[in-house]
């Protein structure tokens, strides 16, 4: 250990003590990507002793020229499963959990609970505010990074009680309203620039060194090498709101569908569900549940009935293909709280019948 | 922001300085910018919609998406 963070340990700042301390943190990087590259890089090679990476993507020739952690061998490879490789070798003292599928709603709060901290790398708002929500009544920093063209923002939420992403921007726009990198384009370094500020708060909040940018937001532009720091307030009324619900809030966009697909495997026998059937009457089999709606997904037309309905619903057909596009229509009428399962109607009895 | 409206600055005059009525005023000036989330910033302090605004120059900013 002593020669490999030498130059670490050299810092009065830091020493023994320090080095100790990063050994023994967990930080958790959502989306093995553009900004999760360099900030892993750097967490293992600075000797963060857990690191969990969740990706469900593959390594596609567009990514090479950003996120540097893969070569042209790795196509198609799972990110997160590549990266914890690659990392294994920078570093093989620290131990690193690759989750090679998304971060929703059903695993969210037990996957982010048992590391420190999260640094933000994803691509889309829906699971950014999935993490701001779990962080936030988990008590855990939020590490974030934005980036558009040639500009980045990075701040730290819930950093010791402070202000939360929602104090920022309390609801996430609209579908389409702000692209992502695959849509306008990206200058390459620019997240490595930003995932690098995003390790070194992750340093600092790990060594208690410094102060990191709760209750700030940097935004910096590359190309005028600006860097402006905007102060904003804590709101009460948006942290009560997540608090209240005790689960992240229900998303109506749909930036990545993923969020709302539910699998079998993930669901406890203890939870209350309402179980829609988009089925036509006459497939089979039939199922029963306490809490079944049968409407023929060609029969739509008022959703009215869902509207005030908050229990978890999920939607069921033969294949998991009808209701996919069922949600789709109740994501757009402002449905809250449903979801499609991945799974068809013969899986799904057999799944009851070992309740 | 600046793609939406053309620009990266612009000198305006308002009747009465607080964010509600800078806000009602670039609604109406780009309709386009209506729909979307963006934040409004003082000497670099982000702003809520009563407060006064006393310093000639503001910044607005969208949240960003990642990668």
């Amino acid at each position: 250990m002593e020669s490999r963070y030498q130059r670490q340990l050299q810092l009065p700042e830091i020493g023994t003590a320090g080095q100790k301390q990063i050994a023994q943190a967990s930080v958790l990087v959502v989306g093995a990507g553009g900004l999760g590259c360099p900030a892993l890089q750097y967490l293992a090679s600075s000797g963060v002793g857990c690191l969990g990476i969740i990706d469900p993507d593959t390594v596609e020739i567009s990514n090479l020229a950003r996120q540097i952690l893969y070569n042209e061998s790795d196509l198609q490879k799972n990110k997160a499963l590549c990266a914890r490789d690659k990392l294994k070798q920078l570093n093989p003292s620290i131990d690193i959990e690759a989750y090679s599928f998304a971060l929703d709603h059903t695993n969210a709060l037990s996957i982010i609970q048992k590391y420190d901290m999260v640094i933000d790398g994803s691509d889309n708002f829906s699971t950014r505010y999935l993490i701001s929500d779990c962080c936030l009544l988990l008590h855990k920093p939020m590490i974030y990074g934005g980036l558009f063209k040639f500009e980045g923002q990075i701040s730290v939420f819930n950093y010791q009680k402070g202000p939360s992403y929602r104090c920022l921007f309390p609801n996430p726009p609209d579908l389409g309203e702000v692209p992502n990198c695959s849509d306008t384009g990206i200058l390459s370094v620019a997240p490595g620039l930003i995932g690098l500020y995003q390790a070194t708060e992750a340093l600092k909040i790990i060594l208690k060194i410094g102060s990191p940018l709760s209750g700030a937001l940097l935004v910096i532009n590359l190309l005028t090498l600006k860097h402006v720091t905007f102060e904003f307030e804590k709101n009460p009324k948006e942290i009560k709101r997540v608090q209240k619900n005790k689960n992240p809030l229900p998303s109506s966009i749909q930036d990545c569908i993923l969020d709302f697909e539910i699998s079998l495997k993930d669901l406890t026998t203890k939870e209350v569900l309402h179980w829609i059937d988009v089925r036509k009457h006459e497939e089979k089999p039939r199922l029963k549940f306490p809490k079944l709606t049968e409407i023929p997904f060609e029969a739509w037309e008022s959703l009215e009935s869902f509207r005030g309905d908050f229990s978890k619903k999920i939607l069921f057909c033969q294949s998991g293909k009808r209701s996919k596009s069922a949600l789709s229509k109740m994501k757009e009428q402002g449905i809250q709280n449903c979801f499609y399962l991945k799974e068809g109607a013969e899986e799904l009895k057999k799944w009851s019948e070992n309740l | 922001m600046t793609e939406l409206v053309g620009k990266q600055e612009e000198e305006i005059t308002l009747q009465s300085k607080d964010v509600k009525n800078l806000k009602e005023f670039l609604f109406q000036k780009y309709p386009m910018i209506k729909n979307h989330s963006f934040q409004i910033a003082q000497n670099n302090q982000i702003l809520g919609e009563q407060t006064k605004l006393d310093t000639a120059e503001v910044d607005l900013f969208p949240p960003f998406s990642g990668g």
